[in-house]
């Protein structure tokens, strides 16, 4: 499926503008974004729900732009599964053969391997609101797959359940999609679930695609620092490029403090912004870092404690120390801040200022 | 609020109930010079014009001015809704206080329900003691069971008109909710629900009879000018409705590959249907129901309610009980599938 130059506006909000994605057979692509970033207009662009102002939405090579929805095959799952509350999960999971008048025979086999294959064969015969949230969502995908849809449409699926139901789905979910060869698009804010789940990420925003690629890539090598702190958070310093060669690169902010990163395309003297994922900024010594300042806060994460310090002239930077660390600090303490220069990674400054490059909504 | 408009619309309307109430008192027919409400004059001038068609002006003019008082009214009462605020965020703690505990709370639940039992059940089953302890007089029932029948078959067709064009309507009003069309929509297919029915009903009366003007099928003018008033309660219901509905279900439904009107039948239809129902059982007993437009549009109409009002007209005050007792049963089994229906709703 490739979506090109969409485009939609709502009176006065531009929910896709210029949206630019192909998604590969038998792919997981998790569309990743911040809320009211257009990721569910992406979503319902695809099924038909909507019809983009401008731009093609191909399916192979066949345009389905203005095609309805249901002549596309792809089906889309809402947030809140939106399962059929006056029919059985039996007669939901059968609602699209039904509507192909599928032999009763057929459909008889279908329903007893998806109901199987969700683990609800005991629940044929209940209605939706009978069932738990966890059994809702593995309703709602039976129902889904019972079309054998071309490409499965998910958005949000898990929003609705606890924390812990989440994270056992994600693999659960995963796993279905990957066995049936299904063709996802996923739609999330949850930049954790996106890491996991996903083949590929897109990174919604301003209805833009702003980086696509593995999960790796795009927590590794981000394109922006939008990007970079959007997945798995980062820490920035500003400065000027001071120097750069293959083996790397520092930036150097006002008051002459440097920073190492690794080699970059910015040019020496031009004004830049250094990223380092939180998870890989580190407290060290006063003595041996390159920056230094206060412990401000520290938060108590469980497996790790997220320590908070603010540097005077660049701001806070935060770190996780593994819990085991925590007696060495105490709020108040004066540490230094360092890295592993090929964590870093340095950004052209941003036009309008790097907040303004930050801001999620 | 609601609650206020429709009540203040249903007695301006009322005509019926008023000529009963009115005949009975005075014992005789009413005539011009007795006290009168907007309704019943219409009610009266329009039996006198099939003589007298002098009085079609006059019956015009009061119409229009019952038409216009009643939308004027309802927007004051509307810039009345949401101008005057109800002192609702001041406390006064003493008298709250002392008005919340003791014989106060007691007091007002019982003058509620003694208010309902005086004004409201007894006067209405009051016929009951009378056919109970009156002289059975000589009845023939054949004019009645005609008029009922009459009635059922109005009623009837009143209702699956209704249903037939008002559920599209009322799909369409709800589904473009920000659409310019569909919000004066929304307003104007109210407008026929506020204004006094026996006023409508001689517009109506009017307009088809210039279609029409040998009045060959009055049977048909009846039904066309009850569709006016009931045909907004079948789409205030469904509107109300499907917008309670998330239209993610139906969305769900295309995507997994119903066509609209499947989707609708299977999956959008079976989560309204008890507000459909609903809706339909009101406009039946409306148009059951109704006086003043029957009589505005035809004058020598034979409807139930009709025929009990030329009953109490002519002092057969036994017979007209008998034939309210009967109307007020069906009534009363068409009010218990209604709330039948509306209780089992699933959404």
């Amino acid at each position: 499926m490739t979506l090109r130059g969409i485009v939609k506006r709502f009176s006065d909000v531009t929910a896709a503008d210029g949206l630019e994605l192909t998604v590969n057979d038998h792919e997981y692509l998790c569309l990743l974004g911040p809320t009211g970033a257009g990721k569910t207009t992406a979503l319902r662009v695809m099924a038909g729900l909507t019809v983009p102002d401008e731009g093609t939405v191909l399916f192979d090579d066949r345009d389905v732009t203005s095609l309805e929805p249901e002549k596309r095959n792809a089906v889309l799952l809402s947030q809140t599964y939106s399962l059929f509350p006056t029919m059985t999960v039996a007669d939901n999971v059968l609602f699209g053969p039904d509507i192909r008048k599928v032999s009763d025979q057929d459909k008889e086999q279908m329903l007893v391997s998806l109901l199987d294959l969700v683990r609800l064969t005991s629940r044929a015969d209940s209605y939706p609101r009978e069932l738990s949230g966890g059994m809702q969502q593995r309703c709602a995908l039976a129902r889904a797959i019972a079309t054998s849809p071309d490409v499965l449409l998910l958005d949000e699926p898990l929003r609705a359940l606890d924390a812990r139901l989440r994270i056992d789905l994600r693999r659960e979910l995963k796993s279905l999609a990957q066995t049936l060869g299904l063709t996802v698009v996923h739609v999330t804010h949850d930049q954790d679930e996106a890491l996991v789940m996903a083949d590929r990420i897109a990174i919604v925003r301003a209805g833009r695609i702003v980086q696509v690629g593995t999960p790796e890539e795009v927590f590794n090598e981000p394109v922006s620092p939008f990007v970079a702190n959007f997945v798995g958070q980062s820490n920035f310093f500003i400065g000027t490029v001071a120097c750069s060669d293959p083996n790397g690169s520092m930036v150097e902010d006002q008051f002459g403090r440097r920073v190492k990163a690794r080699p970059t395309d910015v040019p020496v003297g031009q004004k830049a912004v250094l990223a380092v994922k939180v998870g890989h900024t580190h407290i060290l010594k006063r003595e041996v870092a390159p920056l230094h300042g206060r412990i401000e806060r520290m938060l108590f994460e469980g497996r790790v404690v997220h320590v908070d310090v603010q540097i005077e002239g660049v701001g806070r930077f935060s770190s996780k120390i593994p819990m085991s660390y925590q007696g060495r600090y105490k709020v108040g303490d004066e540490v230094g801040i360092g890295w592993n220069r090929n964590k870093a990674k340095v950004f052209p400054y941003p036009e309008g200022g790097l907040e303004n490059e930050l801001k999620v909504d | 609020m609601t609650g206020a408009i429709l009540c203040f619309a249903r007695s301006l309307s009322e005509t019926g109930g008023t000529i009963i109430a009115l005949a009975t008192l005075y014992g005789r027919r009413m005539v011009e010079g007795d006290f009168q409400t907007g309704p019943t004059l219409i009610g009266l001038w329009k039996d006198a014009s099939v003589t007298d068609p002098s009085l079609v002006p006059a019956l015009s003019f009061v119409s229009i001015l019952l038409i216009i008082l009643a939308l004027v009214l309802l927007l004051l009462l509307k810039l009345v809704i949401i101008k005057v605020r109800l002192p609702m965020r001041k406390v006064w703690p003493t008298p709250e206080k002392l008005l919340s505990r003791g014989l106060f709370p007691k007091l007002k639940d019982s003058s509620a329900v003694l208010f309902l039992l005086l004004i409201v059940l007894v006067p209405s089953f009051f016929i009951f003691t009378y056919v109970l302890t009156g002289s059975p007089a000589q009845a023939d029932w054949g004019p009645f069971v005609d008029a009922l029948v009459i009635s059922f078959v109005v009623a009837s067709a009143v209702t699956l008109i209704d249903l037939v064009t008002g559920i599209p309507l009322a799909l369409y009003i709800a589904k473009n909710r920000s659409g310019r069309l569909s919000q004066m929509l929304d307003v104007l297919v109210n407008v026929p629900l506020i204004v006094p029915t026996a006023a409508l009903g001689f517009s109506l009366g009017l307009f088809w009879s210039n279609i029409d003007p040998n009045a060959s099928a009055p049977i048909l003018l009846i039904i066309l000018a009850h569709i006016a008033f009931t045909y907004p309660l079948v789409v205030r219901n469904v509107v109300g409705a499907v917008e309670g509905v998330d239209p993610a279900f139906e969305e769900t439904a295309r995507t997994l590959g119903a066509r609209p009107l499947q989707s609708f039948r299977r999956v959008l239809f079976p989560m309204i249907k008890g507000s459909i129902l609903a809706g339909a059982i009101m406009a039946f007993t409306r148009s059951l129901g109704e006086t003043g437009a029957t009589l505005a549009v035809v004058a020598n109409a034979n409807t139930a309610p009709v025929y009990i009002v030329d009953l109490v007209n002519e002092q057969s005050y036994y017979l007209a009980a008998m034939a309210c007792i009967i109307l007020i049963i069906i009534s009363y089994v068409f009010m218990l599938l209604l709330r039948r229906f509306t209780r089992e709703e699933v959404v």
